[in-house]
């Protein structure tokens, strides 16, 4: 039989919020971040053949490093799990740490790859950033490892978007096998020259604030941030007196690339559609018991317009309300789906349903039920779907549940 | 000290398809030029913490039109690229026909391995599906061998491989995966690769010596089941941080923790470094006679991530006995792995 799995602890930091508690006060007070252009002048977007100067979050100041935003937000996860950083240490602990990890800014020593003097070095000192260590991913595991006294150097995990829930997913699962009691999902982005490139590239990004599920934005709005979450096994929560609130009641991944003929990189709404079938299908439920669903719905049209057929597809037009917070506080991208699963977590907590802010009029032909109120909608059911998608063809989808008085009912 | 036979423990998993590729071209020795200040410099450094005077690469795509110094900076992804999808065949066909097919329809999952995460700046790849590929995940083996049910890239200097395999005993022990393939390469980066070096803990004293320092591009691919009595049998059994001082006695005193009277051989690789080649040698030296050890990554070049495949490739080419074998490799971190291998003895 599988271990019953139960969300502990979290912890998040972005410029939209200081930490978790902060977010939830910007979504209740309907605040939306308003982002900047990432270029000073039109000429560098124009050179690298842009559409437009991109329109992203900074951070705001004081500026800090990878290392301190992670290590701030596992210090929040472990306080809201009642655990000390002690406990982290042990064999059956996993740490996972999600994301592009550590990388130099290409933007520092493209022009000077091939060839560099003395006087190169003298004059653009970010030259000596072409480093190995700028690239230090066993270095930042090390850092945590010494830190956390943990048993195993961290696994750095890449799957694009999805990267987080997808550290999520292992996690879940190890933990549910019997493999381990205990894992602490970690998630870092830090949006970089080469991203804005890529994304620009891909045709991602825009001059003005997103807005998810609408037909009037086809843009993400990329944002800095980290996560931490602290999953364990129910029966290691009983073990040290912790009363959980939120199981994992299912999670399923499905890789889309591995059809035949499959030529695309990003999931088609059939797999997105077969995925959430399974997940609620692993959970013993049926669509009615599902409360609401958090999709990725970063922004982009098309993206957005398979997750709407999946989700008419498995749950029925209009049938169940839809939120996507992303225009709001940004695209963390390799963080979204953890940072996304801390919302519904809340959600499920406080059985209420916050609302989405508008940017521009959602795109009815979708037919979803988006919760674009100005109130709250209570939740009926004790259960939330939360899927994410990566353009590495990944779909993962998860069910949480509120959790009972009876730790029983998890099994 | 009395020895007691190392048993294949439950959480074991089974290594059934095993490839590793190397470029097909010669060696190229390393000249450093003043056009690139930087990278000579690091060259230098590296130089002196590796106790070597000079570098010898292997890589892929070199392109032997060009002049020797520009082809081992200039060299072509695509070459590494078709590698893995050579390395996956390979190791796929270790299955046999019905083997292959019966993987097609499990749970199967893919990891990705790399030793620097983003490379397509490096590579200059002019495509975003091949920067796809590069960067993020091979769609070709994805596409190949219907893995459906988990991909992923894990990355790491040094640890890539170790923690792939955690991650795979993960999933076949938690029943996540019926088979894991493993797949990733080596890249060879000169200034990414020499200024790694120039950041190792440095030792004082001593010569640089005259040999050379080898480092040769690798691309791996391993298939791992549950299923016990197949292939080589592998368990990460630990992981521990050396002590700043008397490193090599803590070494050898874990090692001893891990041998038993099965225990054949004892493998070792480390980063290329004066220091941490003295401490393994060390270590090794107060070993029991009748265990034959060797330290891997001297002896065939240094491949970055994927130098603890480099034991595999070895039981498997010179090794027909079965028996019990030790892997330690120093993640020049200032920890080492342990992980055991039980060999069948079946292979040739």
């Amino acid at each position: 039989m599988k271990e019953p799995v139960i969300a502990s602890g979290w912890g998040m930091n972005s410029a939209f919020a200081a930490d978790f508690p902060a977010l939830i006060a910007g979504l209740e007070g309907q605040r939306s971040i308003s982002g900047k252009p990432w270029f000073a002048t039109d000429g560098e977007w124009q050179n690298l053949r842009l559409n437009a100067n991109p329109c992203t979050v900074p951070d705001e100041p004081p500026i800090r490093s990878g290392i301190d935003r992670i290590r701030e937000v596992i210090d929040q996860a472990l306080k809201m799990a009642q655990l000390n950083a002690s406990d982290l240490a042990g064999k059956r602990v996993r740490v996972y740490i999600a994301g592009s990890g550590m990388r130099g800014d290409v933007g520092d020593f493209i022009g000077y790859l091939d060839r560099n003097d003395t006087e190169d070095l003298m004059f653009f000192p970010q030259i000596k950033n072409l480093h190995a260590r700028e690239f230090g991913q066993d270095r930042l595991a090390h850092t945590l490892l010494e830190a956390y006294s943990l048993s195993w150097p961290p696994v750095s995990l890449y799957c694009a978007s999805n990267s987080s829930l997808a550290a999520l997913h292992l996690a879940q699962s190890t933990i549910a096998g019997g493999g381990a009691d205990l894992a602490l999902v970690i998630g870092w982005t830090q949006m970089l020259y080469q991203d804005i490139v890529f994304l620009g590239g891909l045709d991602m990004l825009g001059p003005k604030q997103p807005q998810p599920f609408s037909q009037y934005s086809d843009c993400v709005m990329p944002a800095n941030g980290a996560v931490a979450l602290i999953i364990e096994s129910a029966q290691h929560a009983a073990n040290r007196g912790f009363t959980p609130q939120i199981a994992i009641s299912s999670s399923v991944c499905y890789q889309s690339g591995a059809a035949r003929g499959s030529s695309t990189f990003s999931a088609d709404f059939r797999s997105i559609a077969q995925t959430l079938e399974r997940a609620i299908l692993a959970a013993d439920l049926a669509p009615e018991d599902i409360a609401c669903v958090m999709p990725h719905g970063n922004g982009i049209i098309s993206s957005d317009k398979s997750e709407s057929m999946a989700l008419q597809k498995v749950m029925g037009k209009n049938a169940v309300p839809v939120v996507s917070y992303k225009g709001q506080f940004g695209y963390i991208s390799t963080c979204s789906g953890v940072l996304d699963f801390m919302v519904a977590c809340d959600a499920l907590m406080k059985r209420r349903l916050l609302p989405m802010v508008l940017n521009y009029p959602t795109d009815e032909s979708l037919e979803l039920d988006l919760l674009v109120t100005n109130e709250p909608r209570p939740l009926a059911q004790r259960n939330i779907l939360k899927s994410g998608l990566g353009i590495d063809g990944s779909v993962i989808a998860m069910v949480l549940s509120a959790c009972e008085e009876n730790l029983h009912e998890l099994s | 000290m009395s020895y007691r036979e190392r048993t294949i423990p439950p959480e074991a998993i089974n290594l059934i398809g095993f490839s590793l590729l190397e470029p097909s071209g010669g060696m190229h020795l390393f000249s450093p030029t003043w056009l690139n200040v930087w990278e000579a410099s690091l060259y230098q450094k590296a130089g002196a913490r590796a106790g070597r005077e000079r570098w010898i690469l292997k890589r892929f795509g070199v392109d032997d039109s060009l002049l020797p110094a520009q082809a081992i900076r200039k060299t072509n992804y695509r070459d590494w690229l078709n590698s893995m999808s050579d390395a996956s065949e390979q190791a796929m066909a270790q299955l046999g026909k019905r083997g292959a097919f019966r993987l097609r329809n499990e749970k199967n999952v893919l990891l990705y391995i790399d030793s620097w995460g983003e490379t397509s700046v490096f590579e200059t790849v002019n495509s975003w599906r091949d920067a796809l590929s590069v960067d993020i995940l091979p769609k070709n083996i994805v596409r190949d061998y219907g893995i459906k049910d988990f991909t992923g890239k894990i990355r790491g200097e040094r640890n890539a491989l170790m923690n792939a395999l955690q991650t795979a005993q993960d999933c076949l022990n938690s029943g996540l995966a019926d088979n894991v393939i493993i797949c990733g390469m080596f890249r060879n980066i000169p200034v990414l690769a020499f200024s790694e070096i120039a950041g190792l803990a440095k030792q004082r004293g001593g010569q640089q010596d005259h040999h050379c320092q080898f480092s040769i591009e690798r691309i791996g691919c391993l298939i791992l089941k549950k299923a016990p009595g197949q292939g080589i049998a592998l368990n990460i059994s630990e992981y521990f941080p050396l002590p700043a001082t008397e490193a090599a006695q803590k070494l050898n005193a874990r090692w001893q923790d891990y041998i038993g009277t099965n225990t054949r051989q004892v493998f070792s690789v480390a980063p290329p470094s004066k220091a941490l080649r003295q401490l393994q040698t060390q270590a090794l030296e107060t070993l029991p006679s009748q265990i034959e050890h060797l330290i891997l990554s001297e002896y065939y070049g240094d491949s970055g991530c994927l130098n603890p495949a480099l034991a595999w490739q070895h039981l498997l080419s010179h090794d027909t006995q079965p028996g019990h074998s030790l892997l330690n490799v120093l993640d020049g971190e200032g920890g080492a792995w342990l992980l055991e291998n039980w060999s069948q003895g079946e292979q040739k």
